[in-house]
């Protein structure tokens, strides 16, 4: 049993990386920090005096070395193979250098999606777009607009996946046929929150869903700061869209000031404690989300720096569409100042009730309008 | 001395069934025995009838005294054979003369003093024995209202067993009743008119113009109703007023509605038939057999109780699932069947449904002030209710926004009740007339599987009306059900426009009406 398995042992930097990365799934995770001294092979061939010597606490060093022996490279192609998973090993020209900038990086990243798409990604700006799983109203409003924004000028827009301003900024992305990636706290093939597969399989189509953890790797509280670590690094700059006191996007925003990046944040109501993480964020000296479009624009100019080289994709095409009729311009004038009800709607626009009732119907569904709350109506997706 | 016997009547359902009260006194040890799968209260009738029988000053003799109950397989309950069986052991024992009791009915319960008092179900039985053609039905005076409903029997009120030995004996005493009865009955004669509408009215709603409209039309197609919105908006005040503009019962409703709840024991006799639509509003806590229906002997439960009238289930994702799957019969065909060991009973269940739910466990997801606490999973398992087979037969599911403090101050008064009733009532007539020139009433919710084509045919739907359907079916989740759902509601307001054809706005405003599909909150 010894000798084959031996025989199979990583030999190069690339399955030493697919090897170490494969332990990350649980709490092995102390070599990751080595990775800005050490080549994966190294790390992988480092006896237990030298990785102590390096630094690592004696108990990792103990469980890394037992669970070394168990690992087969054979066994991991064959998982990514049947699940149609492409690993991005650390020294691949494809691994996203801004990742390097962590002080743990991950050793790879494994992708679901097309790989033309993932070089599309990295060749252009990108933004992170995250908040609160539970938005108000106003939340996934705004969450909506800035990702339609974005999307629009051609900047990625990455996220989360989860309830909320993460779900909100991918579906809107991928309505207006922007880029999206998510980056999640499971396995690449693990849908989570199982409710989102059907979004996650559209992400897949259109972007990329990626994660540093392997196939099969459920999700876990603990595993979702790290991934948004991931999420601040690869994104040229964070918005967060909407926090309340413990919100995880509170996280992703601290990991990306650490790493030099611009934060913005989405102004809410001072009252209740709702917007306390973002109005915090504001607080403190993060940049502030005026509108849609001037922190599209605020946000080139931030991150001019970090995005030379790479170029706006643009929006290929917009939804076709029929002109609007003139009762649904005037609904759709009548919905200009903020959410209405189907009767505001009808005083407002001089029209019958049904007729009101009928129009908000169908432009609601030709994404023109959209449902804000029980009986309330706004413009846009 | 020996055997007599007299026309009793056992509940099964909503039916008064015959029972031959035979009783036989012989010599023998003194004792009554009660034979023919009385109940437990048909066996105390025993102690009831005794007593009863000696404060009239004719204590029954004490010999061996037997009763049996035909057909003898069928169970009976209640204290409503207590009269029958009175009259017969007294008959059997010689206190009446012979033959007296051929071609009599009875029901009530005697009480130990001797008096006869009212029981349930005496519109069930008034309506049996007319078609059996009795000659004298005896029933307590105060349940003389509800068998007047009935007109082809001779229901004679009477007070005591005294009263009703002498009635059944002597042909004098039941000419002063008969008197009695018709002067008792004009005294108490305070019953209103058809169609009058008590209770809260329409116009007492600022506004909601919009779940108003929704109201109007779920009445005037009859189809079921969804009141989605916050605490406080204003839910049960709307669906409580549903009644108040439904069309006014006709008499042979009122007869359904007065049948089911005189047999339920609800309605007291003496206040006649039940005029008004009723509303049903239990709570969420109420058991499957409470809904529907049930019991070993089978009692109609809040859904039929409804017939012809409302039933309003509010929070209704708080309702098991067990007792919500229980309505799917119910909801789709106008009646229900319970069926327990003693047999199987229909009860009729034609009512509208209106529901009212939050939009999520803590009722303030989307509201403009408030802040929402629940789970997103939370909030999907709230909202499960509306994937079940209740969603599939909701036609209507319409959103209720947070009052602003705007409409409160709107002096304008809303319409009334009794006007939004005559636009209403001006439906359902345009709705009879079209559909008996197109040949014959119809409905296309009736699950009779139609070429879609073929129904928006018979439903007169116009080109434009068609393509947006067929734009919403591609662009929502709207399924084949809920494809016939939004026909159904559009054809009901044509119908309330008096409009021959369906038009595009019309599928436009019932596609409004659709949560599920435009706000994709089942998604």
């Amino acid at each position: 049993m010894v000798a084959p398995v031996t025989a199979l042992r990583p030999s190069c930097d690339e399955e030493a990386a697919l090897a170490l990365s494969w332990m990350s799934a649980d709490a092995s995770r102390g070599h990751l920090p080595l990775l800005h001294e050490h080549t994966p092979l190294e790390i992988w061939r480092a006896g237990a005096a030298e990785l102590r010597m390096w630094g690592c606490r004696h108990d990792w060093v103990a469980r890394f070395s037992e669970r070394r022996h168990a690992f087969s490279p054979l066994e991991a192609l064959a998982v990514l193979a049947r699940s149609r998973v492409e690993f991005i090993s650390w020294d691949s020209p494809r691994y996203p250098p801004q990742l390097r900038m962590l002080f743990d990086p991950p050793v790879g990243l494994y992708l679901r999606g097309e790989m033309a798409a993932w070089d599309t990604v990295c060749s252009m700006p990108r933004v992170t777009i995250v908040g609160t799983r539970t938005p108000t109203a106003y939340g996934l409003a705004a969450a909506a607009a800035l990702a339609a924004a974005f999307a629009d000028a051609g900047v990625a827009v990455l996220s989360g996946l989860a309830y909320g301003v993460d779900a909100r900024a991918h579906e809107i992305a991928l309505a207006s046929e922007g880029m999206t990636v998510a980056v999640l706290g499971s396995g690449p093939d693990v849908p989570y929150p199982m409710r989102h597969r059907h979004l996650m399989s559209r992400v897949i189509q259109s972007g990329a869903v990626i994660s540093e953890l392997p196939p099969g790797t459920k999700a876990a509280p603990w595993l979702f700061p790290l991934r948004n670590r991931i999420l601040a690094a690869l994104g040229d700059a964070v918005v967060v869209v909407q926090a309340g006191e413990r919100s995880g996007a509170n996280i992703t925003a601290d990991r990306a000031l650490e790493l030099g990046r611009e934060v913005f944040a989405v102004p809410g109501s001072i009252l209740g404690d709702s917007h306390i993480g973002t109005n915090r964020l504001i607080q403190q000296g993060a940049a502030i989300c005026l509108s849609p479009l001037q922190t599209v624009q605020d946000f080139h100019e931030a991150t001019r720096m970090l995005t030379i080289g790479r170029e706006s994709v643009g929006r290929q095409s917009a939804r076709p569409s029929e002109p609007p009729t003139a009762t649904e311009g005037l609904v759709m004038l009548a919905l200009g100042g903020g959410p209405r009800t189907v009767d505001e709607v009808s005083e407002a626009a001089g029209i019958s009730l049904g007729e009101a009732a009928g129009v908000l119907a169908v432009l609601e569904l030709r994404g023109r309008a959209r449902r804000v709350g029980p009986g309330r109506f706004a413009l846009g997706p | 001395m020996g055997v007599a016997w007299v026309w009793g009547y056992a509940l099964l359902g909503t039916e008064a069934v015959p029972v031959r009260v035979e009783a036989h006194v012989r010599p023998g040890l003194p004792g009554m025995t009660i034979v023919g799968l009385p109940g437990v209260a048909v066996r105390e009738a025993r102690e009831r009838v005794r007593s009863g029988a000696s404060s009239a000053g004719m204590p029954l003799p004490a010999q061996r005294m037997t009763v049996n109950l035909s057909p003898a397989d069928l169970r009976k309950e209640g204290p409503g054979l207590d009269l029958p069986v009175a009259l017969a052991l007294l008959a059997a024992a010689g206190r009446l003369p012979a033959g007296a009791l051929d071609s009599i009915g009875a029901h009530g319960e005697v009480a130990l003093d001797g008096l006869v008092r009212p029981v349930r179900g005496v519109l069930s039985v008034a309506e049996t024995a007319g078609k059996m053609g009795v000659k004298i039905l005896l029933l307590p005076i105060t349940a003389l209202p509800e068998a007047a409903a009935v007109g082809h029997v001779d229901a004679l009120g009477v007070r005591s067993l005294a009263e009703a030995v002498a009635a059944v004996a002597d042909i004098r005493v039941r000419e002063r009743l008969r008197r009695r009865g018709r002067r008792w009955l004009r005294a108490r004669s305070t019953v209103p008119p058809h169609g009058d509408v008590h209770g809260p009215d329409m116009a007492e709603i600022a506004g909601h113009r919009h779940a108003k409209r929704a109201l109007e039309l779920a009445a005037a197609g009859g189809h079921h109703l969804l009141l989605l919105g916050s605490p406080g908006a204003g839910k049960t005040m709307l669906a409580r007023r549903v009644p108040s503009i439904l069309p006014p019962l006709t008499r042979d409703e009122s007869l359904e509605v007065t049948r089911i709840w005189s047999v339920a024991g609800l309605h007291p006799p003496e206040s006649g038939l039940i005029c008004s639509r009723p509303l049903r509003a239990p709570h969420h806590t109420a058991s499957r057999s409470a809904l529907v229906g049930g019991g070993s002997l089978p009692r109609p439960g809040e859904v039929s109780l409804a017939h012809r009238g409302v039933l309003f289930l509010d929070e209704l994702p708080e309702f098991s699932r067990d007792s919500v799957e229980a309505l799917r019969q119910p909801l789709e065909d106008g009646m229900v069947t319970v069926s327990r060991r003693s047999g199987s009973c229909t009860f009729q269940a034609a009512c509208t449904l209106v529901a009212a739910m939050n939009p999520c466990p803590c009722g303030f997801l989307g509201h403009p002030q408030r802040t929402c606490r629940c789970a997103a999973e939370a909030q999907q398992r709230y909202r499960q209710v509306l994937t079940g087979p209740l969603g599939d037969r909701i036609d209507i599911m319409v959103e209720v926004p947070p009052l602003t403090a705007l409409a409160l101050d709107e002096d304008v008064a809303g319409e009334s009740s009794a006007v939004i009733r005559t636009r209403v009532l001006a439906a359902r007539e345009f709705q009879i007339s079209r559909e008996t020139s197109a040949g014959g009433l119809f409905s296309p919710t009736n699950g009779a599987a139609r070429h879609p084509r073929l129904l928006e045919k018979r439903l007169c739907m116009s080109a434009a009306g068609s393509r947006l359907l067929r734009e919403a079916l591609v662009r929502s989740a709207l399924g084949g059900r809920g494809y016939v759902r939004v026909l159904a509601v559009s054809r009901t307001l044509a119908d309330l426009e008096g409009s021959a054809g369906i038009t595009q706005e019309h599928v436009a405003e019932a596609l409004a009406l659709r949560l599920d599909v435009v706000a994709g909150i089942l998604a």
